[in-house]
């Protein structure tokens, strides 16, 4: 298990939320106090306690725990929001952001400035009136201990003609500790009738254990990081390799330990060859990653364009290069967007510690099931998926899961079963949480969906709708309020984090038996297969993986927008009625028949244009807001085609309505 | 060409570093082909840089069974360095 | 056998103390007032290292650094410059030129010694 990945996901995810708290309370002080700011400034809050509990970093839980309580009150109107607090909180921001820095560095148990963390907590607590008195932080400041860092240098070219070499630089590196291994490429260096002797061919990787900061190592590097890709990875502290203590009645800490409860052991050469399989996954830049595929992208649309010009000048021979270029494009497209994939365990490994801790708080048993750690999908979402998954799982610790008398009482085993769970299906990865608590009560939920204004008291939903609005903003149902979920950071943001990864969410729940949060996402963000429409001028793209079938509208199913499919009803929208486009009423019309979730719907429009892949490319700020529509994509002969967005496009009934 | 004499040893010397790879390329290319060595003996060899150390791997690669022999300090230094024992015979 | 470093620097006090840094750490070391005049010191002779000021009289660091990869023997020599803070656009200069390794005036010498030490083993 590679706590250090996990740990990395946390430190970016700090500093972006970090980010937020600070650009959203200068907005605050510029523009004023709205319910959105606060909310935005909250959450980040009490994400970074959460996330950080689990990494047991108790100087952020504590620190950010006043810090929320403060938000908490400030959100309910009980504390205004003055300029003087408006300071406050960014000092804090700035505080929260320098312990991150040493967290960065290992140095987890490093006050960077325990004098102004005296005084902010004292300032909090001003406010809070010294109600939430801070328990005294246990443990010693750990000075600096040593640790492993793998380190790789890839040198460029023309490395020589800047005067340099990498050997003095890894002489230097190797007198900041000790160089434990040593691998250097000779597979890239050229046989002697084709070397280019003043080309550099070098690349090495080197394991150092040392006390020195990743600040020194890039130091010491600095030289040459424009002439090499220079990786710089921190095995795990080495510590943590110590034999696990027997479990205390305190929570031994995972990642880092004060130095006096477990001393520094050196590692067996055995071990460390493990650590280093471990690391045969290479980390790559998601820059340069994104990089390639951009380039890949390029090559999609000049081959889509060079098909269309061979179709034009009819070359036959022109024609056959064009479809070798394309196999091979394909195939670079596959490999670039598999460097991207990683496997969901990245995510789902945070939370055997998270259920154990938040059962025991809660005060439940329950015990965590994990299937299809290995199902991979595209790092990016997978990133972005932690947060949502973090709130189901709670949500299900908090609300699903009943009480260990509760249970006994419904005739239910004492221990609550919470199973993650990831597969693929057809062209998307779905992701399921399931408990076998008390489920959802859809009549509760549809009165308490009423009485918050949510839904009309005739407003006809079926199960899934009404299930849907524990999504909706403003809606809990929790009786007990905790410390947990229970702050209000609502399933709201766990829906539109999932939509904003173009994925659904659906729910599945028995009263009494337990309930299952289905998300499913798209494999990646970058290219689909596509199916190529056209309704008047307009140019479309379909994902291909949804389109079931492509038929002629029938002439006598245009009044109802219901028609028999092989003696199947099935509804259909026209295209030129949802985005309002001109086009000849006399044309024949096509249907394309999709799958979205369970359902299938038809869609109407002029022509068919084939099958293409599409480059997906972010939409005009203007059409940004369309529901429907999920970006945006260049074709062969340069026009630019919508992609659309089936869920959204048919998650509502719309109506046609004139600005 | 000459038939392989089993005993051929081309003797290295000098600087083998960035300034004189291109020469050192060629001569050595001359060298190897003309006299089919079968060790390289490396002790005149005064300096090592990248560049002179890529040019005696891409000799290895050619020619794997040719052995490289006798290391001069400068070769030794790099040689540990990078963890090359075994390419040195 | 000892390194060999060439100092080029218009300030006579700037050159000593490089160059007593540099001697007391067991380098060898040739001084140049200016950039032509560290140009004529690369006559053939083995020079590991240069360490060179950028404003200069004559020549300065960057025309000197541009000329001396043209000369052959000091095509690949390595070059630490000096700037003093705020000459973003020489900074731009040297490193079209090639330039890599560069330091801050004033400095402590064992920050030299330090940065030599990632040039030449």
């Amino acid at each position: 298990m590679d706590i250090q990945a996990v740990r990395n996901v946390l430190l970016e995810e700090a500093r972006e939320l970090l980010a937020t708290y600070e650009h959203t309370l200068l907005d605050i002080e510029a523009q004023g106090l709205d319910g959105e700011r606060i909310n935005a400034i909250f959450r980040a809050a009490h994400t970074l306690k959460g996330s950080s509990g689990m990494f047991n970093l108790q100087r952020v839980v504590s620190f950010t725990h006043l810090l929320e309580s403060l938000l908490v009150r400030v959100r309910s109107g009980e504390q205004p929001m003055g300029g003087a607090l408006i300071s406050l909180l960014l000092r804090c921001g700035d505080y929260l952001s320098r312990l991150f820095d040493k967290v960065a560095e290992g140095l987890d148990d490093e006050d960077p400035d325990p004098a102004q963390r005296a005084e902010l907590i004292a300032a909090l607590e001003d406010y809070l009136g010294s109600v939430q008195a801070l328990k005294p932080l246990a443990g010693v400041p750990a000075g600096s201990e040593a640790q492993d860092w793998l380190i790789g240098i890839h040198c460029h070219p023309e490395l020589f003609h800047h005067g340099l070499d990498p050997l003095p630089f890894i002489q230097y590196l190797v007198g900041m500790g000790e160089l434990l291994e040593l691998a250097l490429d000779r597979e890239l260096i050229p046989s002697l009738e084709d070397i280019d002797p003043e080309t550099c061919y070098f690349k090495v990787d080197l394991l150092l254990r040392t006390t020195a900061s990743r600040e020194a190592l890039t130091q010491a590097l600095e030289f040459i990081q424009e002439d090499c890709d220079i990786s710089l990875e921190p095995l795990e502290a080495i510590v943590a390799e110590a034999p696990e203590a027997p479990e205390a009645s305190e929570p031994a800490p995972v990642e880092s330990a004060a130095p006096a409860s477990a001393p520094a052991a050196p590692a067996a050469s055995g071990e460390r060859a493990a650590r280093r399989d471990e690391q045969s996954m290479i980390k790559v830049d998601a820059r340069k990653l994104d990089q390639l595929i951009d380039a890949v992208g390029e090559l999609v649309t000049r081959s889509a364009r060079c098909r269309t010009l061979s179709l034009t000048s009819a070359r036959e021979t022109v024609e056959t290069f064009v479809e070798e270029v394309d196999g091979f494009i394909e195939q670079l497209r596959d490999r670039a967007l598999k460097l991207r994939m990683a496997p969901i365990n990245e995510v789902f490994q945070r939370f055997p510690r998270v259920v154990r801790d938040v059962a025991r708080d809660l005060g439940k048993d329950v015990e965590l099931q994990i299937r299809g750690a290995e199902t991979e999908l595209d790092k990016t979402l997978i990133d972005k998926l932690a947060d949502p998954l973090m709130h189901i799982v709670r949500n299900a610790l908090d609300h699903g899961i009943e009480p260990v008398e509760a249970r006994q009482a419904a005739g239910k085993p004492a221990r609550g079963r919470l199973l993650l769970n990831a597969y693929h299906e057809s062209g998307s990865v779905v992701i399921e949480v399931s408990d076998d608590g008390r489920g959802l009560n859809a009549a509760k939920i549809r009165a308490r969906a009423i009485e918050r204004g949510l839904i009309g008291a005739e407003t006809l939903l079926d199960e899934q709708g009404v299930f849907a609005m524990i999504f909706e903003a403003g809606f809990s149902t929790a009786e007990q309020v905790t410390d947990l979920s229970g702050r209000g950071v609502g399933m709201d943001v766990v829906r539109r984090s999932i939509e904003a990864m173009r994925g659904t969410l659906e729910i599945q729940s028995t009263l009494g038996q337990g309930t299952c949060f289905r998300i499913r996402l798209p494999l990646t963000l970058s290219i689909i297969d596509g199916f190529q429409v056209v309704v008047g001028e307009a140019h479309f793209v379909i994902p291909l993986e949804q389109v079931v079938e492509c038929l002629e509208l029938p002439a006598n199913a245009s009044a109802r927008q219901v028609m028999s499919l092989r003696g199947t009803p099935l509804s259909y929208v026209r295209l030129a009625e949802l985005f309002e486009l001109p086009r000849d009423p006399a044309a024949r019309e096509c249907l394309v028949v999709v799958q979205h979730g369970q359902q299938r719907t038809g869609i109407v429009v002029d022509r068919f244009a084939g099958e293409l892949q599409a480059v997906i490319k972010p939409l005009n700020p203007m059409l940004r807001n369309v529901p429907g529509l999920g970006g945006s994509t260049i074709l062969g002969d340069g026009r630019v085609a919508l992609i659309l967005d089936i869920n959204s496009l048919l998650a509502t009934p719309r109506r046609v309505e004139h600005a | 060409m000459t038939p392989s004499d089993p005993n051929a040893v081309l003797q290295l010397g000098g600087a083998f570093t960035i300034e004189r790879a291109a020469e050192l390329k060629g001569l050595l290319l001359q060298q190897i082909m003309e006299n089919r060595p079968e060790r390289l003996d490396l002790r005149g060899i005064t300096e090592l840089d990248t560049a002179g150390l890529q040019l005696l791997l891409s000799v290895k690669r050619c020619w794997p069974r040719l052995s490289l022999v006798e290391p001069s300090p400068a070769v030794s230094q790099v040689v540990d360095l990078l963890r090359l024992a075994d390419f040195i015979d | 056998m000892s390194k060999t470093i060439l100092v080029v620097d218009d300030s006579a006090s700037m050159r000593q103390m490089i160059g007593l840094t540099l001697k007391g750490a067991g380098y060898s070391v040739i001084e140049a007032t200016d950039g032509k005049d560290a140009l004529g010191k690369l006559d053939g002779r083995k020079i590991n290292l240069i360490v060179s000021d950028v404003n200069m009289p004559n020549m300065d660091g960057i025309a000197f650094v541009q000329a001396a990869k043209q000369v052959a023997g000091y095509r690949f020599t390595p070059v630490i410059m000096l700037t003093t803070e705020g000459s973003e656009d020489k900074k731009q200069q040297g490193k079209a030129a090639g330039v890599r390794a560069w330091m801050v005036k004033p400095f402590q010498p064992a920050m030299l010694l330090d940065a030599v030490s990632k040039l030449v083993i």
